[in-house]
Protein backbone atom coordinates (compact mmCIF):
# COMPACT_ATOMS: atom_id res chain seq x y z
CA UNK A 1 0.00 0.00 0.00
CA UNK A 2 1.39 3.34 -0.98
CA UNK A 3 1.25 6.55 1.14
CA UNK A 4 -2.33 8.82 0.15
CA UNK A 5 -2.28 12.48 0.83
CA UNK A 6 -5.58 15.00 0.93
CA UNK A 7 -4.08 17.64 -1.59
CA UNK A 8 -7.53 19.58 -1.90
CA UNK A 9 -11.27 20.01 0.05
CA UNK A 10 -14.29 21.64 -1.31
CA UNK A 11 -17.72 22.14 -0.52
CA UNK A 12 -20.98 23.90 -0.79
CA UNK A 13 -22.55 26.16 2.25
CA UNK A 14 -25.16 23.48 3.99
CA UNK A 15 -28.41 24.56 3.75
CA UNK A 16 -32.02 24.30 2.05
CA UNK A 17 -31.68 24.75 -1.41
CA UNK A 18 -34.94 22.77 -3.03
CA UNK A 19 -34.61 24.62 -6.37
CA UNK A 20 -30.77 24.19 -6.82
CA UNK A 21 -30.22 20.83 -8.45
CA UNK A 22 -27.81 18.29 -7.25
CA UNK A 23 -25.41 18.75 -10.35
CA UNK A 24 -24.79 22.06 -9.65
CA UNK A 25 -24.29 21.46 -6.01
CA UNK A 26 -22.17 19.05 -6.64
CA UNK A 27 -20.28 21.04 -9.17
CA UNK A 28 -19.37 23.86 -6.85
CA UNK A 29 -17.43 21.65 -4.30
CA UNK A 30 -15.83 19.26 -7.09
CA UNK A 31 -14.11 22.88 -8.70
CA UNK A 32 -13.46 24.12 -5.42
CA UNK A 33 -11.64 20.97 -4.42
CA UNK A 34 -9.86 21.36 -7.69
CA UNK A 35 -8.85 24.67 -7.12
CA UNK A 36 -7.86 24.14 -3.64
CA UNK A 37 -5.59 20.89 -4.64
CA UNK A 38 -4.07 23.24 -7.57
CA UNK A 39 -4.01 19.95 -9.80
CA UNK A 40 -4.70 19.98 -13.82
CA UNK A 41 -8.57 18.59 -13.73
CA UNK A 42 -7.88 16.58 -16.75
CA UNK A 43 -5.46 14.32 -14.81
CA UNK A 44 -8.03 13.11 -12.61
CA UNK A 45 -8.13 9.07 -13.16
CA UNK A 46 -10.96 7.72 -11.31
CA UNK A 47 -14.36 9.45 -9.17
CA UNK A 48 -15.87 7.95 -6.37
CA UNK A 49 -19.67 9.58 -5.60
CA UNK A 50 -21.55 8.98 -2.24
CA UNK A 51 -25.08 9.73 -1.88
CA UNK A 52 -28.33 8.31 -0.54
CA UNK A 53 -31.35 9.25 -2.25
CA UNK A 54 -30.14 11.46 -5.41
CA UNK A 55 -31.22 8.76 -7.86
CA UNK A 56 -28.77 6.31 -10.82
CA UNK A 57 -25.50 7.74 -11.56
CA UNK A 58 -25.75 10.95 -10.03
CA UNK A 59 -21.94 11.43 -9.83
CA UNK A 60 -21.67 11.58 -13.54
CA UNK A 61 -24.26 14.17 -13.99
CA UNK A 62 -21.87 15.80 -11.37
CA UNK A 63 -18.91 15.46 -13.24
CA UNK A 64 -20.54 16.07 -16.59
CA UNK A 65 -20.94 20.08 -15.68
CA UNK A 66 -16.95 20.18 -15.43
CA UNK A 67 -16.53 18.09 -18.04
CA UNK A 68 -14.60 15.43 -16.19
CA UNK A 69 -15.48 12.28 -18.25
CA UNK A 70 -14.00 9.50 -19.83
CA UNK A 71 -12.49 8.02 -16.61
CA UNK A 72 -14.20 5.57 -13.75
CA UNK A 73 -16.91 7.24 -12.34
CA UNK A 74 -18.61 5.02 -9.01
CA UNK A 75 -21.47 5.93 -7.27
CA UNK A 76 -21.70 4.58 -3.74
CA UNK A 77 -24.56 4.52 -1.17
CA UNK A 78 -24.17 3.52 2.79
CA UNK A 79 -26.74 5.61 3.98
CA UNK A 80 -24.95 8.82 6.11
CA UNK A 81 -21.94 7.02 5.68
CA UNK A 82 -22.10 7.68 1.67
CA UNK A 83 -19.61 10.28 1.33
CA UNK A 84 -17.31 8.82 3.84
CA UNK A 85 -17.30 5.64 1.91
CA UNK A 86 -16.60 7.43 -1.07
CA UNK A 87 -13.66 8.65 0.32
CA UNK A 88 -12.29 5.65 1.13
CA UNK A 89 -12.83 4.16 -2.37
CA UNK A 90 -10.87 7.05 -3.61
CA UNK A 91 -8.26 6.63 -0.87
CA UNK A 92 -7.80 3.02 -2.18
CA UNK A 93 -7.71 3.68 -5.53
CA UNK A 94 -4.07 5.97 -4.60
CA UNK A 95 -3.12 3.29 -2.11
CA UNK A 96 -3.37 0.68 -4.36
CA UNK A 97 -1.04 2.20 -6.81
CA UNK A 98 -3.95 2.00 -9.69
CA UNK A 99 -4.66 5.55 -9.70
CA UNK A 100 -2.41 8.88 -8.77
CA UNK A 101 -4.70 10.96 -8.43
CA UNK A 102 -8.64 10.22 -7.37
CA UNK A 103 -11.46 12.33 -6.26
CA UNK A 104 -14.31 11.87 -3.68
CA UNK A 105 -17.83 13.71 -3.68
CA UNK A 106 -20.72 13.71 -1.64
CA UNK A 107 -23.95 15.17 -2.27
CA UNK A 108 -27.36 14.89 -1.15
CA UNK A 109 -30.72 17.12 -1.87
CA UNK A 110 -33.23 16.45 0.89
CA UNK A 111 -35.38 19.33 1.44
CA UNK A 112 -36.85 18.42 -1.99
CA UNK A 113 -37.26 15.17 -1.50
CA UNK A 114 -38.46 14.63 2.43
CA UNK A 115 -40.51 16.56 5.27
CA UNK A 116 -40.08 15.62 8.51
CA UNK A 117 -38.31 12.52 10.62
CA UNK A 118 -36.01 10.28 8.19
CA UNK A 119 -36.05 6.30 8.71
CA UNK A 120 -34.66 3.75 8.60
CA UNK A 121 -35.29 1.75 5.08
CA UNK A 122 -39.12 1.69 4.96
CA UNK A 123 -39.36 -2.14 4.62
CA UNK A 124 -37.46 -2.16 7.95
CA UNK A 125 -39.84 -3.65 10.38
CA UNK A 126 -39.39 -0.90 13.16
CA UNK A 127 -39.34 1.45 10.64
CA UNK A 128 -42.98 0.39 9.81
CA UNK A 129 -44.02 0.17 13.45
CA UNK A 130 -42.96 4.19 13.67
CA UNK A 131 -39.40 4.07 15.00
CA UNK A 132 -38.32 7.17 13.41
CA UNK A 133 -34.39 8.10 13.69
CA UNK A 134 -35.13 10.53 16.38
CA UNK A 135 -36.85 8.40 18.34
CA UNK A 136 -34.49 5.42 18.08
CA UNK A 137 -31.53 7.68 19.42
CA UNK A 138 -34.05 9.40 21.95
CA UNK A 139 -33.96 5.96 23.66
CA UNK A 140 -30.38 5.27 23.13
CA UNK A 141 -30.46 8.93 25.49
CA UNK A 142 -33.20 7.04 27.98
CA UNK A 143 -30.90 4.47 28.77
CA UNK A 144 -28.07 6.27 28.97
CA UNK A 145 -29.89 8.83 31.37
CA UNK A 146 -31.07 5.95 33.21
CA UNK A 147 -27.54 3.93 33.44
CA UNK A 148 -25.51 7.32 34.05
CA UNK A 149 -27.49 9.87 35.27
CA UNK A 150 -27.24 12.25 32.21
CA UNK A 151 -29.46 15.32 32.40
CA UNK A 152 -31.38 16.85 29.63
CA UNK A 153 -29.14 19.75 30.52
CA UNK A 154 -26.18 17.76 29.43
CA UNK A 155 -27.50 17.20 25.88
CA UNK A 156 -28.48 20.86 25.31
CA UNK A 157 -25.06 21.85 26.52
CA UNK A 158 -23.71 20.07 23.55
CA UNK A 159 -26.58 21.71 20.94
CA UNK A 160 -24.95 25.16 22.40
CA UNK A 161 -21.42 24.37 21.98
CA UNK A 162 -22.27 22.92 18.01
CA UNK A 163 -23.88 25.93 17.27
CA UNK A 164 -21.63 28.31 18.74
CA UNK A 165 -18.95 26.94 16.82
CA UNK A 166 -20.64 26.63 13.83
CA UNK A 167 -21.17 30.28 13.89
CA UNK A 168 -17.42 31.05 12.83
CA UNK A 169 -18.13 28.46 10.19
CA UNK A 170 -18.97 30.33 6.63
CA UNK A 171 -20.09 26.93 5.41
CA UNK A 172 -22.45 25.89 8.46
CA UNK A 173 -25.89 26.15 7.82
CA UNK A 174 -27.37 26.56 10.98
CA UNK A 175 -25.04 28.92 13.42
CA UNK A 176 -26.52 30.54 16.39
CA UNK A 177 -25.84 31.98 20.00
CA UNK A 178 -28.15 30.09 21.95
CA UNK A 179 -28.75 28.66 25.80
CA UNK A 180 -29.23 25.54 27.18
CA UNK A 181 -32.84 27.39 28.33
CA UNK A 182 -33.72 27.76 24.40
CA UNK A 183 -32.81 24.24 24.12
CA UNK A 184 -35.16 22.98 26.38
CA UNK A 185 -38.31 24.99 25.07
CA UNK A 186 -37.77 24.13 21.24
CA UNK A 187 -39.93 21.99 20.16
CA UNK A 188 -40.04 18.01 21.85
CA UNK A 189 -39.35 15.45 18.69
CA UNK A 190 -39.11 12.31 20.85
CA UNK A 191 -38.47 12.84 24.77
CA UNK A 192 -35.84 13.75 25.78
CA UNK A 193 -34.44 15.02 22.41
CA UNK A 194 -35.81 18.81 21.65
CA UNK A 195 -35.83 20.21 17.75
CA UNK A 196 -32.21 21.72 18.99
CA UNK A 197 -30.97 18.42 20.08
CA UNK A 198 -31.55 17.13 16.50
CA UNK A 199 -29.75 18.19 13.09
CA UNK A 200 -31.72 19.76 10.51
CA UNK A 201 -32.48 18.70 6.80
CA UNK A 202 -30.28 19.76 4.88
CA UNK A 203 -28.70 20.02 1.61
CA UNK A 204 -24.98 20.56 -0.02
CA UNK A 205 -22.27 18.91 -1.55
CA UNK A 206 -18.57 18.23 -0.69
CA UNK A 207 -15.40 17.24 -2.32
CA UNK A 208 -12.00 16.00 -2.04
CA UNK A 209 -8.84 15.44 -4.02
CA UNK A 210 -6.65 12.28 -2.94
CA UNK A 211 -3.12 11.99 -4.15
CA UNK A 212 0.11 9.89 -4.20
CA UNK A 213 3.12 10.65 -2.47
CA UNK A 214 4.85 11.97 -6.33
CA UNK A 215 1.49 14.02 -7.00
CA UNK A 216 1.54 15.77 -3.30
CA UNK A 217 5.44 16.51 -3.84
CA UNK A 218 4.86 17.73 -7.32
CA UNK A 219 2.69 20.01 -6.85
CA UNK A 220 3.35 21.50 -3.14
CA UNK A 221 1.14 22.73 -1.04
CA UNK A 222 0.40 21.49 2.06
CA UNK A 223 -0.76 17.95 1.94
CA UNK A 224 -2.18 16.47 4.72
CA UNK A 225 -1.36 12.65 5.41
CA UNK A 226 -4.21 9.99 5.68
CA UNK A 227 -2.81 7.84 8.13
CA UNK A 228 -5.86 4.93 8.12
CA UNK A 229 -9.39 4.48 6.42
CA UNK A 230 -11.12 2.21 8.54
CA UNK A 231 -15.30 0.91 7.45
CA UNK A 232 -17.11 -1.61 8.85
CA UNK A 233 -20.87 -2.86 9.52
CA UNK A 234 -23.38 -3.11 12.29
CA UNK A 235 -22.88 -6.99 13.89
CA UNK A 236 -26.39 -8.93 13.85
CA UNK A 237 -26.01 -9.98 17.34
CA UNK A 238 -29.23 -11.85 19.18
CA UNK A 239 -30.12 -10.72 22.00
CA UNK A 240 -29.58 -7.44 24.11
CA UNK A 241 -27.41 -5.21 22.39
CA UNK A 242 -25.80 -2.51 24.21
CA UNK A 243 -27.77 0.90 23.30
CA UNK A 244 -25.58 3.05 25.63
CA UNK A 245 -22.24 1.57 24.29
CA UNK A 246 -21.22 1.44 20.47
CA UNK A 247 -19.59 -1.85 19.22
CA UNK A 248 -19.40 -0.45 15.74
CA UNK A 249 -17.65 2.66 16.61
CA UNK A 250 -15.69 1.22 19.03
CA UNK A 251 -14.29 -1.56 16.59
CA UNK A 252 -14.25 0.48 13.61
CA UNK A 253 -11.98 3.36 15.82
CA UNK A 254 -9.59 0.52 17.19
CA UNK A 255 -9.25 -1.23 13.51
CA UNK A 256 -8.18 2.23 12.20
CA UNK A 257 -5.91 3.17 15.68
CA UNK A 258 -4.06 0.33 14.77
CA UNK A 259 -3.60 0.70 11.08
CA UNK A 260 -2.77 4.65 11.81
CA UNK A 261 0.03 3.44 14.55
CA UNK A 262 -1.44 5.58 16.62
CA UNK A 263 -3.75 6.41 20.00
CA UNK A 264 -6.82 8.42 20.99
CA UNK A 265 -4.25 10.10 22.80
CA UNK A 266 -2.64 11.47 20.00
CA UNK A 267 -5.55 12.60 18.63
CA UNK A 268 -6.02 16.39 18.51
CA UNK A 269 -9.35 16.78 17.76
CA UNK A 270 -12.50 14.68 16.09
CA UNK A 271 -15.06 15.61 14.06
CA UNK A 272 -17.58 12.79 14.88
CA UNK A 273 -21.32 11.82 13.62
CA UNK A 274 -23.48 14.50 15.75
CA UNK A 275 -26.61 13.26 14.32
CA UNK A 276 -28.09 13.88 17.72
CA UNK A 277 -26.93 15.61 21.03
CA UNK A 278 -26.64 12.08 22.51
CA UNK A 279 -25.23 10.65 19.45
CA UNK A 280 -21.82 12.88 20.17
CA UNK A 281 -21.47 11.12 23.75
CA UNK A 282 -21.90 7.63 22.61
CA UNK A 283 -19.33 8.68 19.01
CA UNK A 284 -17.00 10.41 21.63
CA UNK A 285 -17.04 7.37 23.98
CA UNK A 286 -17.37 4.60 21.53
CA UNK A 287 -13.78 6.32 19.89
CA UNK A 288 -11.45 5.87 23.10
CA UNK A 289 -11.67 9.26 24.06
CA UNK A 290 -13.20 8.44 27.61
CA UNK A 291 -14.70 5.63 29.24
CA UNK A 292 -18.48 4.88 29.29
CA UNK A 293 -20.33 7.58 30.99
CA UNK A 294 -17.33 9.86 31.36
CA UNK A 295 -18.61 12.37 28.85
CA UNK A 296 -20.93 13.91 31.68
CA UNK A 297 -17.93 15.22 33.26
CA UNK A 298 -16.34 16.08 30.03
CA UNK A 299 -19.48 17.97 29.22
CA UNK A 300 -19.37 20.14 33.01
CA UNK A 301 -15.53 20.78 32.39
CA UNK A 302 -15.72 22.24 28.97
CA UNK A 303 -13.30 19.75 27.79
CA UNK A 304 -14.86 18.94 24.36
CA UNK A 305 -14.94 22.72 23.54
CA UNK A 306 -13.00 24.01 20.82
CA UNK A 307 -10.26 25.38 23.41
CA UNK A 308 -11.05 22.50 25.23
CA UNK A 309 -8.62 18.87 25.98
CA UNK A 310 -10.20 17.38 22.49
CA UNK A 311 -11.87 19.82 20.60
CA UNK A 312 -14.86 17.52 19.46
CA UNK A 313 -16.84 19.13 15.94
CA UNK A 314 -15.08 22.44 15.32
CA UNK A 315 -16.83 22.59 12.10
CA UNK A 316 -20.14 22.90 14.11
CA UNK A 317 -20.62 19.04 13.42
CA UNK A 318 -23.81 17.92 11.57
CA UNK A 319 -26.12 19.62 13.93
CA UNK A 320 -24.71 23.21 13.40
CA UNK A 321 -23.45 22.61 10.13
CA UNK A 322 -26.29 21.01 8.65
CA UNK A 323 -26.55 16.90 7.26
CA UNK A 324 -26.74 16.76 3.83
CA UNK A 325 -26.38 12.72 4.18
CA UNK A 326 -24.28 11.72 1.32
CA UNK A 327 -21.70 15.16 2.03
CA UNK A 328 -21.62 14.91 5.33
CA UNK A 329 -18.30 12.17 5.28
CA UNK A 330 -16.63 14.07 2.85
CA UNK A 331 -17.92 17.75 4.80
CA UNK A 332 -15.79 15.87 7.68
CA UNK A 333 -12.79 16.03 5.69
CA UNK A 334 -12.75 19.58 4.66
CA UNK A 335 -13.01 20.50 8.48
CA UNK A 336 -10.09 18.50 8.78
CA UNK A 337 -8.08 20.21 5.92
CA UNK A 338 -8.78 23.55 7.30
CA UNK A 339 -7.94 22.74 10.90
CA UNK A 340 -4.70 21.39 10.82
CA UNK A 341 -3.43 23.80 7.86
CA UNK A 342 -4.30 26.33 10.53
CA UNK A 343 -7.11 28.23 8.23
CA UNK A 344 -10.02 27.71 10.25
CA UNK A 345 -10.10 31.51 11.20
CA UNK A 346 -12.07 32.12 14.96
CA UNK A 347 -12.43 28.42 15.34
CA UNK A 348 -9.21 27.48 14.93
CA UNK A 349 -7.78 24.47 17.18
CA UNK A 350 -4.04 25.63 18.77
CA UNK A 351 -2.09 23.58 16.05
CA UNK A 352 -3.31 20.44 15.65
CA UNK A 353 -1.34 17.82 14.15
CA UNK A 354 -4.08 14.91 14.38
CA UNK A 355 -7.73 14.92 13.37
CA UNK A 356 -10.26 11.81 13.51
CA UNK A 357 -13.44 11.61 11.16
CA UNK A 358 -16.25 9.13 12.34
CA UNK A 359 -19.40 9.29 10.37
CA UNK A 360 -22.08 6.50 10.58
CA UNK A 361 -25.10 5.85 9.22
CA UNK A 362 -28.21 3.40 8.69
CA UNK A 363 -30.15 1.27 10.83
CA UNK A 364 -30.97 -2.14 10.39
CA UNK A 365 -33.14 -4.36 12.69
CA UNK A 366 -30.96 -6.41 14.56
CA UNK A 367 -28.14 -4.53 14.20
CA UNK A 368 -26.31 -1.39 15.30
CA UNK A 369 -25.85 0.07 12.63
CA UNK A 370 -25.36 -0.20 9.17
CA UNK A 371 -21.85 1.51 8.33
CA UNK A 372 -19.32 3.13 10.13
CA UNK A 373 -16.03 4.50 8.92
CA UNK A 374 -13.44 6.14 11.12
CA UNK A 375 -10.25 8.16 8.70
CA UNK A 376 -7.48 9.66 10.71
CA UNK A 377 -5.39 12.09 9.13
CA UNK A 378 -1.87 14.05 10.26
CA UNK A 379 -0.59 17.03 9.13
CA UNK A 380 2.95 16.36 7.87
CA UNK B 1 -40.46 -10.42 -0.88
CA UNK B 2 -42.54 -12.88 1.32
CA UNK B 3 -44.19 -11.28 4.17
CA UNK B 4 -42.68 -11.73 7.20
CA UNK B 5 -45.07 -13.77 9.78
CA UNK B 6 -44.48 -11.76 12.84
CA UNK B 7 -47.79 -13.89 14.75
CA UNK B 8 -48.52 -17.12 15.00
CA UNK B 9 -51.39 -19.39 16.84
CA UNK B 10 -50.76 -21.51 19.73
CA UNK B 11 -53.36 -23.68 21.63
CA UNK B 12 -56.20 -20.26 20.50
CA UNK B 13 -53.75 -17.96 21.93
CA UNK B 14 -51.16 -15.68 19.67
CA UNK B 15 -47.46 -15.36 20.64
CA UNK B 16 -44.68 -13.66 18.26
CA UNK B 17 -43.38 -16.09 16.05
CA UNK B 18 -39.39 -17.16 16.07
CA UNK B 19 -37.14 -20.10 15.54
CA UNK B 20 -34.50 -21.60 17.47
CA UNK B 21 -31.51 -23.42 15.99
CA UNK B 22 -31.65 -26.80 18.07
CA UNK B 23 -27.57 -26.87 17.81
CA UNK B 24 -26.50 -23.22 18.73
CA UNK B 25 -29.60 -22.80 20.86
CA UNK B 26 -30.25 -19.52 19.93
CA UNK B 27 -33.84 -17.64 18.97
CA UNK B 28 -34.34 -15.75 16.12
CA UNK B 29 -36.85 -13.04 15.85
CA UNK B 30 -38.21 -12.10 13.56
CA UNK B 31 -37.38 -15.65 12.27
CA UNK B 32 -33.94 -16.61 9.87
CA UNK B 33 -33.82 -19.36 7.15
CA UNK B 34 -29.92 -19.78 8.34
CA UNK B 35 -28.29 -20.28 11.49
CA UNK B 36 -26.22 -16.90 11.82
CA UNK B 37 -24.10 -19.30 13.84
CA UNK B 38 -23.82 -23.00 12.48
CA UNK B 39 -24.76 -21.59 9.14
CA UNK B 40 -26.69 -24.50 8.67
CA UNK B 41 -30.85 -24.16 8.28
CA UNK B 42 -31.43 -28.14 8.85
CA UNK B 43 -31.44 -27.23 12.61
CA UNK B 44 -34.15 -24.37 13.06
CA UNK B 45 -37.03 -25.43 14.59
CA UNK B 46 -40.25 -23.27 15.13
CA UNK B 47 -40.77 -20.89 18.74
CA UNK B 48 -43.05 -19.20 20.32
CA UNK B 49 -42.13 -16.51 22.45
CA UNK B 50 -42.94 -15.48 25.95
CA UNK B 51 -45.60 -12.33 26.17
CA UNK B 52 -43.72 -11.24 29.35
CA UNK B 53 -40.78 -8.96 29.34
CA UNK B 54 -38.47 -6.59 30.79
CA UNK B 55 -39.02 -2.46 29.62
CA UNK B 56 -34.96 -1.70 28.00
CA UNK B 57 -36.04 1.97 27.08
CA UNK B 58 -38.64 3.52 25.57
CA UNK B 59 -39.84 7.56 24.09
CA UNK B 60 -42.88 9.12 23.46
CA UNK B 61 -42.28 10.12 19.63
CA UNK B 62 -44.08 13.61 19.01
CA UNK B 63 -42.68 14.23 15.26
CA UNK B 64 -42.67 11.17 12.95
CA UNK B 65 -43.49 10.08 9.52
CA UNK B 66 -46.69 11.31 7.60
CA UNK B 67 -48.89 8.48 7.99
CA UNK B 68 -48.34 8.03 11.68
CA UNK B 69 -50.45 10.00 14.32
CA UNK B 70 -48.36 11.85 17.17
CA UNK B 71 -47.88 11.66 20.15
CA UNK B 72 -47.27 8.28 20.72
CA UNK B 73 -44.93 5.68 22.62
CA UNK B 74 -42.25 3.21 21.65
CA UNK B 75 -39.95 1.08 23.42
CA UNK B 76 -37.59 -1.95 23.89
CA UNK B 77 -38.75 -5.00 26.03
CA UNK B 78 -36.20 -7.88 26.83
CA UNK B 79 -38.32 -11.40 27.02
CA UNK B 80 -35.57 -12.94 29.16
CA UNK B 81 -36.49 -16.71 28.48
CA UNK B 82 -35.92 -15.91 24.54
CA UNK B 83 -32.95 -13.54 24.24
CA UNK B 84 -34.81 -11.54 22.49
CA UNK B 85 -35.45 -7.78 22.41
CA UNK B 86 -38.51 -6.88 21.06
CA UNK B 87 -39.51 -3.27 19.47
CA UNK B 88 -43.34 -1.81 19.61
CA UNK B 89 -45.23 0.36 20.32
CA UNK B 90 -47.10 0.71 24.23
CA UNK B 91 -50.22 1.83 24.90
CA UNK B 92 -50.44 3.40 28.11
CA UNK B 93 -52.41 5.99 29.83
CA UNK B 94 -49.70 7.76 31.50
CA UNK B 95 -46.75 7.33 29.46
CA UNK B 96 -44.75 9.93 31.30
CA UNK B 97 -44.56 7.45 34.16
CA UNK B 98 -43.08 4.69 32.81
CA UNK B 99 -40.00 3.41 34.03
CA UNK B 100 -37.23 1.50 32.41
CA UNK B 101 -37.14 -1.77 34.19
CA UNK B 102 -40.94 -1.66 34.11
CA UNK B 103 -42.54 -5.37 33.46
CA UNK B 104 -44.53 -5.79 30.10
CA UNK B 105 -47.09 -7.37 28.24
CA UNK B 106 -47.59 -8.12 25.04
CA UNK B 107 -50.96 -7.81 23.61
CA UNK B 108 -52.44 -9.18 20.35
CA UNK B 109 -54.98 -7.32 18.59
CA UNK B 110 -56.74 -7.48 14.92
CA UNK B 111 -57.18 -5.14 12.52
CA UNK B 112 -59.72 -4.05 10.02
CA UNK B 113 -57.59 -6.30 7.27
CA UNK B 114 -57.50 -9.25 9.66
CA UNK B 115 -53.61 -9.14 10.14
CA UNK B 116 -52.65 -9.42 14.09
CA UNK B 117 -50.76 -6.53 15.23
CA UNK B 118 -49.04 -6.48 18.45
CA UNK B 119 -47.91 -3.62 21.31
CA UNK B 120 -47.26 -3.49 24.98
CA UNK B 121 -48.98 -2.43 28.06
CA UNK B 122 -47.49 -2.61 31.67
CA UNK B 123 -48.09 -5.66 33.62
CA UNK B 124 -49.85 -3.90 36.05
CA UNK B 125 -51.00 -0.88 35.96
Amino acid sequence: MRDVYLLGVGMTKFGKYPEIPIEHLGRNAVFEAIKDANINPVEIESAYCGHAFQGSTAGQRVLVELGLTGFPITNLENACASGSTAFREAFYAVASGRNDISLAIGIENLSNKFKGALGPDETDLEAKMGLTMPALYAMRAKRYMYEFGLKKEHLASISVKNHKNALENDRAMFGAKITINEVLKSKMIADPLHKYDCNPVSDGASAALLVSKKVAKQVGGRPIKVLASALTSGKYEPGFINMTFEDITNRCALSAYKTAGVGPEDIDFAEVHDCFTIAEILRVEGIGFCNPGEMISWIEEGKTEINGYKPINPSGGLIGKGHPLGATGVAQMFEIARQLRNEAGDRQINNPRIGLAHCRGGAVAGTEGAACAVHILMKE
Amino acid sequence: MTKLKLVKERNGNYVLNGNKCKVCNIVFFPKKEVCISCFSSNNLEEFGLENIGILHTYTIVHRSFPQFNTPYTIGYVDLLNSGVRVFAPIKDSAPDSLNIGDEMKIIFETDEKGQVNYYFVRKVE
